[in-house]
C-alpha cells in the first residue's frame, strides 16, 4: 500500500523532479560514457596498437573524484525537494501516519526517481560511449565503426555508485523527518526578509585581507633588497603593485568595519570590488615580468607562480563580490531608473526579495562556471600542442641519447659514449630490421662552452642532413664559410629575426662563418638535438667541428617494419638497462625512446587531459546550470502568493509568462555573461602568455573554432536549463 | 441612469455530473454609478462567489453580467485580464499587496499593468494618496505599517486607476475596531467625495451600515433587499439586524 502510496506522490510530484532527473540522467550518463573507458571490454574492442592502461588508470581516479561534486549537487537538489514537500509530511503525520513510514515512502519516491534515473542516464551514456570511442580512435588514426556495446563491468560500477549516492542521501531525508517536528515541518516556510545579512562575505574579506599582507611581506621582503639589480620595467610593476596591494589591504579594514557596525558593505564594497579586479589583472600581468626577473636571477623562482596564484584567488573574490556589489547598488540605485523601474514593477519587487539571499550563491556558481569554461576552453590548445609536441619528438622509430641538462654554472659533465655496436648487435639479436640509421654527435663551439648552462650547440652538416633524409626532408647546401641553425617548432619568426639581429656571424677560433642566407630550419628533426632547454642548434660545416669537443652523442634509426607494443616495451627495458650502466660509469645521462611506447604513452596523455578536463568541465557546468534553476523555483509559495494578487488587479497568463521569462532569465543572462566575459578575458591572456607554445602546432582559426564551440555547448546547456526552470516556475504557480 | 452593473438570473454550480452544487441560484440586480453597495448573508450564502463572479476572478455557469456596458460573460480569457485591470478595483480582507514593493509602488503598480505614462501616475498617485492620507508612508514596506494603512493603501491601488466599481471581500476582516471604523469612514468619503461605487461583502453588520443599500443573499438566492434612504446609520443597523434575524430563522427569544 505504502508503494502504491509513493508511487502516487510521485506521478503528482514529478515537475518538482524534473530538473533532478534531467540532471541525473546527464551526470549518469557522462559517468558512464567516460568510465567505459577503463573497462577491458573497452579495450578489447579496440585495435590491438591501442594501449589504454595510463588512460584508464587515470580517468579510474579522476571521474569517481570529480563526482563529489555530482554529489553535492544531489544533496542540494533533495534539500530543495525536501522543503517543497516538509507541509506534506506534517500532514501525512497529522492525519495519523506513522514518522517512520512518512520517511519510508519518500525514501522509495526518491530511490523510484533514481532508478529511472540511472537507466536513462545509461542509454544516454551508450550513445556516449560512442562519442569518446570515436575521439580515441580519432586519436590512433584508427578507423571507427559504430557498434552499441554495453560495458557490463561500467555499468555494475555506475549502478553501484549512484545507489549508493541515492541510499546515503535517503538516509539523510529520513534522518531530517525524524528529526523535525509535525509543527516544525508545517510551519517550515521562512518569511522573505528583504534585509538578510550574510555573514559569510566578511570571512572571505578576512582571507582575502590575510593573504594580500603575506604576499605584501614577502615582495617586500624578497624583491626589496634586489630592487636595483632588476630592470626598470620590472621595477615600476613591483611599486605599483606594493602601491595596490595596500590600497586593498586599508579598503578591506574598511570594508570589515563597515560589516561589523552596518552589517553590510555598501559604497566600500562597490571599491573593493573594483580594487580587487585592478589588483588581479596587475597580478597576472606581472607575473610575465617577474619570469623575466627571474630569467635574471634577481628574483626566487617561486615568484614565477605566485603573481597568478594571487591573482587567480583575488579574482575569485572579485567575481563573489561583484554580486554582493551589484546587489548593494541595485537596492539602493533603482530608484535613478525610474522609467526602467516604473514599466518593470513586480520584476524589480522580485529580484529585491532575492538578491542579497542568492548573490554569494551566484557568485560561487559563476566562480564555477569560469573554471569549466576555462579549462574547457584550454585543454584542447594544450592537448593540440602535447600532440604537435608528440609528432615531433615521436619522429623517428628508436632514438638513444645522451642528454645534457640539470646542470649549474660551472659544473661539468662527462658525455656518454655510445657503443653502437652494441645497439646495432642487439637489435639483430631481437630480429629487428633497421631501415636506416645516424650516430649524431653535437658539439662545443667554444670551450668555455662545457661549464655554461645552456650553451647553443652545434652539429655538422652531414650530421643534420641525414637526420632531415630520415624524416623526410631533403638535404641541405652549406657553403664552407657559412652556418645555419635549426630551431625547435616552439620558437617564432620574431625570435629568430632577433637572433640573426644579435648574432649575424660567427666565429669559432679563426674561423669565420656568416650566417646562410634563409638559413633558419624548423623543420622535424627530433628532439635530440636540442638538450639541456636550448631552443637552437648551429649547423656548421663538417671540417669546422673536427677540432670541436663533442658535448652529446646519440643514436636514431627507423625499422623496416613496426614493431609491437610488447616487442617495444622489451627493447625499451634491455637497452634503457644498458644506459644505466654506462651512465653510472661515465657519471652522465642517457636514455632511450621508442615510437611504438611514445606514440601509445603520448596520445594516451593527451586523451587524458581532453577526455579528463572535458568531463569535470562539463559536470562543474551542469552542477552551476542546476543549482541556479533550482534557485529561481525555490520559496514557490510567496512566488505563487505574489502571482496570484498580480492575477486579481488583472494581469493575463502571457504577461505573466513574459514576466516569468524575464525573472528567470536575469538570473541565467546575468551569471552567463559575467562568467563568458570573465571566462574569455582569462583564455585570452593565457593564449596570449603560451602564445610560443602551441602556435606552431595549432593554427589560431583552429583555437578560435575550439573555444566557439565550447561556448555553443555552455549556452545550450544554459538554455535547456533555463527553458526547464521558466515551464517548472510557471507550473508551481498556476497550480 | 444606466446602472454600472447589471447582473441578470446568474447561476453557479460547483463540481460536475452528479456532484453538483449550486451556489449561486438565479440572481439579478443592478448597482447604479456611485452606489453603496452591500452584500451580507451568512457562511456559504455565496457571496464571495457573487464577487469572484462579479470580478471575473471566476465564471458564471449561466447568465449574463454587465459592466460599464460590456457583458463579461462573453469575454475571452485573455480580454477579462485586460478588462479586470481596466475597471474593477479589488480590496481584500487580507490586503494583497506585494511585500516585495513600497505601498507607493503598490499603487503604482496599478498604473503600470493599465499603461498609464509615468507622469501622469506621479501626479494620479500623489492625488489618491493625499485624498485617503497615505502620503506619509509612501516609502515604507507593507510590513513596516500598520493593518489600517495597508487597507487605506489598497483602496488607494482599487481607485487609482478610476475603477467603475471597486469591490471589497470583507475589507475589515483582519482590522481592529478602529481601524475597522477609520476604513469605513474613508470608503463613505471615497463613495460621497469621489463619487466612487463600491460593492461590498459582509457578514458583519457594523461594517454594512455604513453601505446605503444591502442585498442579503441565503442559500445563493437573494433573500430581502434594504435601503438606507434619509435613515440614520443606527436605525439602518438596526434594520440589518433584524433582517439578519430573519435570516437566521426568526424573532423568537431575540425580541
Amino acid at each position: 500500500m505504502y508503494v502504491k502510496f509513493a508511487w502516487r506522490n510521485l506521478e503528482r510530484s514529478i515537475r518538482d523532479y524534473l530538473i533532478y532527473i534531467l540532471t541525473l540522467v546527464l551526470s549518469v550518463g557522462l559517468f558512464y560514457s567516460f568510465l567505459s573507458v577503463t573497462s577491458p571490454y573497452y579495450a578489447a574492442q579496440l585495435p590491438i596498437s591501442i594501449n589504454l592502461s595510463y588512460l584508464s588508470q587515470q580517468m579510474g581516479k579522476l571521474i569517481p573524484v570529480s563526482t563529489i561534486f555530482l554529489s553535492f549537487l544531489i544533496v542540494y537538489v533533495n534539500s530543495y525537494i525536501m522543503r517543497r514537500r516538509e507541509k506534506e509530511f506534517g500532514l501525512e503525520m497529522i492525519i495519523g501516519i506513522d514518522r517512520r513510514k512518512v520517511s519510508f515512502i519518500f525514501f522509495i519516491e526518491n530511490f523510484c526517481i533514481g532508478i529511472v534515473a540511472v537507466f536513462a542516464g545509461l542509454l544516454l551514456g551508450i550513445f556516449g560511449t560512442q562519442v569518446i570511442k570515436g575521439i580515441v580512435l580519432k586519436s590512433f588514426d584508427e578507423p571507427f565503426k559504430l557498434d552499441w556495446s554495453i560495458y557490463p563491468d561500467t555499468m555494475g560500477w555506475t549502478m553501484l555508485f549512484f545507489w549508493i549516492l541515492f541510499l546515503l542521501t535517503g538516509i539523510m531525508n529520513v534522518k531530517t523527518i525524524n528529526e523535525k517536528s509535525i509543527k516544525g515541518l508545517l510551519y517550515s516556510a521562512e518569511l522573505g526578509d528583504l534585509q538578510k545579512y550574510d555573514r559569510s562575505v566578511h570571512i572571505i574579506v578576512l582571507a582575502d585581507l590575510i593573504v594580500t599582507i603575506i604576499l605584501e611581506g614577502m615582495l617586500c621582503y624578497g624583491i626589496l633588497p634586489v630592487y636595483k639589480k632588476v630592470s626598470s620595467n620590472i621595477q615600476q610593476s613591483i611599486g605599483l603593485w606594493i602601491a595596490l596591494m595596500l590600497v586593498l589591504i586599508i579598503c578591506s579594514l574598511k570594508l570589515l568595519y563597515k560589516y561589523y557596525i552596518n552589517k553590510e558593505g555598501g559604497m566600500t564594497e562597490v571599491v573593493f570590488t573594483i580594487i580587487c579586479f585592478c589588483n588581479s589583472g596587475l597580478s597576472f600581468g606581472c607575473g610575465g615580468i617577474m619570469e623575466g626577473g627571474v630569467k635574471e636571477g634577481a628574483l626566487p623562482e617561486y615568484w614565477i607562480v605566485l603573481p597568478y596564484l594571487y591573482g587567480g584567488i583575488l579574482l575569485i573574490v572579485a567575481v563573489i563580490f561583484l554580486y554582493t556589489s551589484l546587489s548593494w547598488t541595485f537596492l539602493n540605485k533603482i530608484e535613478y531608473a525610474k522609467l526602467f523601474k516604473y514599466h518593470n514593477l513586480f520584476l524589480v519587487g522580485q529580484i529585491r526579495s532575492s538578491i542579497k539571499k542568492i548573490s554569494r550563491t551566484l557568485g560561487i556558481i559563476t566562480v564555477v562556471m569560469i573554471m569549466g569554461l576555462v579549462i574547457l576552453g584550454w585543454m584542447p590548445v594544450l592537448s593540440g600542442e602535447a600532440e604537435g609536441y608528440l609528432k615531433e619528438r615521436s619522429i623517428y622509430d628508436l632514438q638513444i641519447f645522451t642528454a645534457r641538462y640539470g646542470l649549474e654554472p660551472g659544473e661539468k659533465q662527462e658525455s656518454i659514449r655510445l657503443d653502437y655496436k652494441y645497439i646495432e648487435n642487439y637489435l639483430m639479436k631481437e630480429q629487428v630490421k633497421v631501415k636506416d640509421k645516424a650516430e649524431i654527435n653535437s658539439y662545443y663551439i667554444n670551450e668555455t662552452d662545457e661549464l655554461q648552462r645552456k650553451p647553443i650547440l652545434a652539429i655538422t652538416v652531414s650530421d643534420y642532413n641525414k637526420l632531415r633524409v630520415m624524416s623526410g626532408e631533403t638535404p641541405v647546401t652549406l657553403p664552407d664559410d657559412s652556418f645555419a641553425l635549426q630551431w625547435e617548432k616552439k620558437v617564432i619568426q620574431s625570435d629568430m629575426d632577433e637572433f640573426d639581429r644579435e648574432y649575424p656571424i660567427l666565429q669559432i677560433g679563426e674561423i669565420k662563418l656568416n650566417k646562410l642566407y634563409n638559413g633558419n630550419f624548423q623543420v622535424s628533426v627530433g628532439m635530440g638535438l636540442f638538450t639541456g632547454n636550448v631552443k637552437v642548434v648551429y649547423i656548421l660545416p663538417d671540417y669546422v667541428c673536427k677540432e670541436l669537443k663533442v658535448a652529446t652523442n646519440y643514436y636514431v634509426a627507423n625499422l623496416a617494419e613496426q614493431i609491437n607494443i610488447k616487442k617495444a616495451v622489451k627493447i625499451d627495458e634491455d637497452i634503457g638497462s644498458w644506459l644505466n650502466y654506462l651512465s653510472g660509469q661515465y657519471q652522465g645521462d642517457g636514455y632511450i625512446r621508442i615510437k611504438a611506447l611514445q606514440l601509445v604513452q603520448g596520445i594516451s596523455y593527451t586523451l587524458m587531459q581532453r577526455l579528463g578536463s572535458t568531463y569535470i568541465s562539463l559536470v562543474l557546468i551542469i552542477v552551476c546550470a542546476a543549482i541556479l534553476a533550482l534557485q529561481q523555483i525555490m520559496d514557490v509559495s510567496e512566488h505563487k502568493k505574489r502571482f496570484s494578487i498580480i492575477k486579481k488587479m488583472g494581469i493575463g497568463e502571457q504577461e505573466t509568462s513574459y514576466i516569468i521569462r524575464k525573472q528567470v532569465g536575469m538570473w541565467f543572462v546575468v551569471s552567463t555573461g559575467i562568467a563568458s566575459v570573465i571566462s574569455i578575458l582569462v583564455l585570452i591572456f593565457i593564449c596570449i602568455k603560451n602564445y610560443r607554445n602551441y602556435i606552431n602546432y595549432i593554427p589560431v582559426t583552429r583555437i578560435i573554432g575550439q573555444i566557439g564551440l565550447v561556448y555553443i555547448l555552455f549556452y545550450g546547456i544554459m538554455f535547456i536549463y533555463f527553458i526547464t526552470a521558466c515551464n517548472l516556475f510557471k507550473k508551481n504557480i498556476y497550480t | 441612469m444606466d446602472s454600472v452593473l447589471n447582473v441578470r438570473h446568474i447561476e453557479k454550480y460547483f463540481g460536475s455530473n452528479g456532484n453538483a452544487v449550486k451556489v449561486l441560484d438565479d440572481i439579478s440586480f443592478e448597482v447604479k454609478p456611485g452606489e453603496f453597495t452591500g452584500i451580507m448573508g451568512p457562511s456559504g450564502s455565496g457571496k464571495t462567489t457573487l464577487l469572484n463572479c462579479i470580478s471575473t476572478i471566476d465564471m458564471v455557469s449561466s447568465g449574463n453580467i454587465e459592466l460599464g456596458g460590456n457583458d463579461i460573460t462573453l469575454l475571452k480569457e485573455k480580454e477579462l485580464a485586460k478588462f479586470r485591470r481596466d475597471n474593477i478595483g479589488f480590496i481584500f480582507q487580507d490586503y494583497n499587496l506585494l511585500d516585495t514593493l513600497t505601498i507607493k509602488e503598490n499603487i503604482e503598480l496599478a498604473l503600470s499593468a493599465a499603461g498609464v505614462s509615468l507622469d501622469k501616475a506621479e501626479e494620479r498617485i500623489k492625488q489618491v494618496t493625499e485624498e485617503l492620507e497615505i502620503d506619509g508612508i509612501l516609502q515604507k514596506f507593507p510590513a513596516e505599517v500598520s493593518g489600517g494603512e495597508k487597507q487605506r493603501c489598497a483602496c488607494a491601488r482599487a481607485i487609482v486607476n478610476n475603477a467603475k466599481v471597486v469591490l471589497a471581500d470583507e475589507p475589515t476582516g483582519a482590522l481592529d475596531s478602529h481601524s475597522s471604523m477609520k476604513l469605513l469612514q474613508l470608503f463613505e468619503k471615497m463613495n460621497s467625495t469621489m463619487n466612487v461605487t463600491i460593492l461590498i461583502v459582509t457578514h458583519d453588520v457594523f461594517t454594512a451600515s455604513y453601505a446605503k443599500r444591502i442585498l442579503f443573499l441565503k442559500d445563493g438566492r437573494i433573500f430581502a433587499e434594504i435601503r438606507k434612504g434619509n435613515k440614520k446609520r443606527r436605525e439602518f443597523f438596526n434594520e440589518i439586524l433584524d433582517v439578519m434575524v430573519m435570516l437566521g430563522g426568526g424573532f423568537i427569544d431575540v425580541r
